[in-house]
């Protein structure tokens, strides 16, 4: 009687582990789609209160200039930094197979729109998601913890009007201004590297530049840097809103906040990549 | 003619899922006096208030507040209801970023249309009352505990609300700096006719400052009257909290043997 009751448990066992595993799955994806609920819901909240600022315009702009130079004045040095090595790296790496082919002249061109349609936005809006987005998750959910929210609340200020709107503009302002910077810094690193290791001249670079990259490719990428902003805001201050359980619960939503915008971000240059290279870009 | 309650709670219950943390709580609070919320941690004091200033929902029961019954108030609709409030939350809950004067100058600046001068005539005021005029430009983090519950207040009085709500006013700060706060409570009653609501488990502050007392355990009304009513009360989880007992009804003290007990299983 064990023997044949032996197979018939096994089966029962796995189908209620395939069963447990199944429903953890759907409640995650639950959870995952509940949050991105939330998400969309701030998004709409957070323009709202762009378009009528929680007291008025003169408050808003009051509020969005330490912010504007949090964002954009702070954060210019490490883009700087980044950009110009993304720039060497990308002529280093590309140098050595066109040489090998005999298109050494085409690097200033794939340096330029590497720089323009993917690695300047993206880089950027990395290093942004880092050094601000991460700063917004950590005061929003230190000011939550410590009932400042609960407190503006209160006093009938709407805490996504005062906190969370004008981070929104000042990323929506500053991100593409970064990226523009980050364009001409990658290339000023690309048309350095050219001509110290391939010799290819400043005048050369440039004018290879000019023949390769047109508006769109330009546009596009701050297309994309303005998309990238947008999500970076909401993302990290929405677990800003959310923390709880003391500090455990803040290191643990800033870390989940990064990594999730770094995610989404990604996410969403592929997609925009998909969209610009099939419909825009082959009409350029 | 009888005067109606500033405050009235009806039947309040709350539940966070399973857990009821209110059972069913009525009482009524009269204007100009100063009604004090007791009972030891987990008693359901805090969400209490929470639902008094709209933080909360109840489950069930309702809250009205000067004739206003805040059933189904959406978010607007609190924010006409929050005029007329103040709150003293238990860390004080300034904005970090601010000075002290300019915490106390936010709700003024978001919600009348005075200039700044005008504003910072009443800040000053504001600031006068509670005694802290001397540390206007000090940041939050660089006052004391004691100094930060008097900003706090002092930015609860920035619209000259009728009702003021303080969340443990006196935790964490020593003798002295608790009956300043206690006097200050007393005092802005007496010049300013203000209705004070003070969540507190300290019983020495209640004696100093309460016209009526509502004793909460485990989410239900243990005493609705004033300070005789506690202080005479037989009830025996009312006398072990009142004389601060380690053994008896109240939760959270439990005998050595259940401890071991607790400790073995």
């Amino acid at each position: 009687m064990t023997t044949s009751a032996a197979p018939g448990r096994k089966f029962f066992g796995l189908v209620s582990a395939v069963g447990r595993f199944g429903f953890q799955k759907l409640r995650y994806g639950r959870s995952i789609a509940g949050q991105i609920g939330s998400m969309w819901d701030l998004l709409r909240r957070t323009v709202w209160f762009c378009v009528r600022p929680v007291g008025g315009f003169r408050k808003l702009k009051r509020q969005l200039f330490p912010l504007m130079s949090n964002v954009g004045v702070r954060s210019w040095p490490i883009v700087s930094l980044v950009s110009m090595l993304i720039g060497l790296i990308l002529v280093l790496q590309t140098g050595h197979v066109m040489k090998r082919y005999g298109q050494i002249q085409e690097v200033p061109g794939l340096v330029a729109l590497s720089m323009c349609r993917e690695l300047g936005p993206l880089m950027t809006c990395i290093l942004l998601t880092a050094r601000v987005g991460a700063s917004f998750t950590a005061v929003l959910g230190s000011m939550k913890i410590n009932e400042e929210v609960l407190a503006l609340e209160t006093m009938a200020i709407n805490p996504i009007g005062y906190l969370v709107s004008p981070r929104l503009l000042s990323m929506v302002f500053m991100v593409p201004c970064l990226t523009v910077f980050s364009y001409l810094v990658g290339l000023i690193g690309g048309a350095i590297a050219s001509y110290l290791v391939y010799d290819i001249s400043g005048a050369v670079f440039v004018e290879k530049t000019v023949f390769y990259l047109s508006m769109t490719d330009v546009v596009s990428g701050l297309g994309k840097s303005l998309v990238f902003g947008v999500l970076i805001t909401i993302v990290c201050c929405y677990y800003g809103l959310k923390t709880e359980g003391g500090s455990m619960g803040l290191g643990r939503n800033t870390m989940v906040a990064v990594v999730t915008a770094i995610v989404v971000i990604v996410a969403a240059d592929m997609l925009m990549t998909a969209f610009f290279t099939n419909y825009l870009l082959p009409y350029a | 003619m009888t005067v109606a309650p500033i405050i009235e709670v009806e039947h309040l219950a709350k539940s966070f899922g399973s857990v009821q943390v209110l059972s069913d709580v009525s009482f009524e609070v009269e204007q100009g006096e100063t009604l004090c919320i007791l009972g030891g941690s987990g008693g359901g004091k805090s969400t209490l208030l929470k639902m008094l200033i709209g933080a909360e929902r109840p489950t069930r029961g309702k809250v009205v507040i000067d004739g206003q019954d805040t059933t189904g108030f959406g978010e607007r609709q609190w924010n006409e209801v929050r005029g007329k409030l103040g709150v003293m939350f238990q860390g004080g809950a300034l904005l970090n970023s601010m000075s002290i004067a300019e915490n106390v100058a936010l709700p003024l600046s978001y919600h009348t249309e005075h200039d700044d001068e005008t504003i910072a005539t009443i800040v000053k005021i504001k600031l006068h009352q509670v005694d802290l005029l001397h540390a206007a430009d000090r940041r939050p983090s660089e006052i004391s505990g004691g100094m930060q519950k008097r900003a706090a207040i002092a930015r609860a009085l920035a619209l000259d609300p009728k009702i003021l709500f303080y969340d443990e006013p006196s935790s964490g700060l020593d003798p002295i700096a608790t009956s300043l706060i206690d006097q200050l409570i007393n005092r802005l009653k007496e010049t300013m006719g203000v209705t004070n609501v003070v969540v507190t488990h300290v019983v020495e502050s209640v004696k100093r400052i309460a016209d009526h007392v509502v004793m909460l355990d485990r989410g239900e009304v243990l005493v609705d009257g004033d300070l005789d009513g506690l202080m005479e009360s037989t009830d025996p989880r009312v006398r072990q909290f009142r004389n601060g007992e380690l053994e008896g009804p109240v939760v959270g003290t439990d005998k050595p043997e259940e401890y071991l007990r607790d400790l073995l299983m």
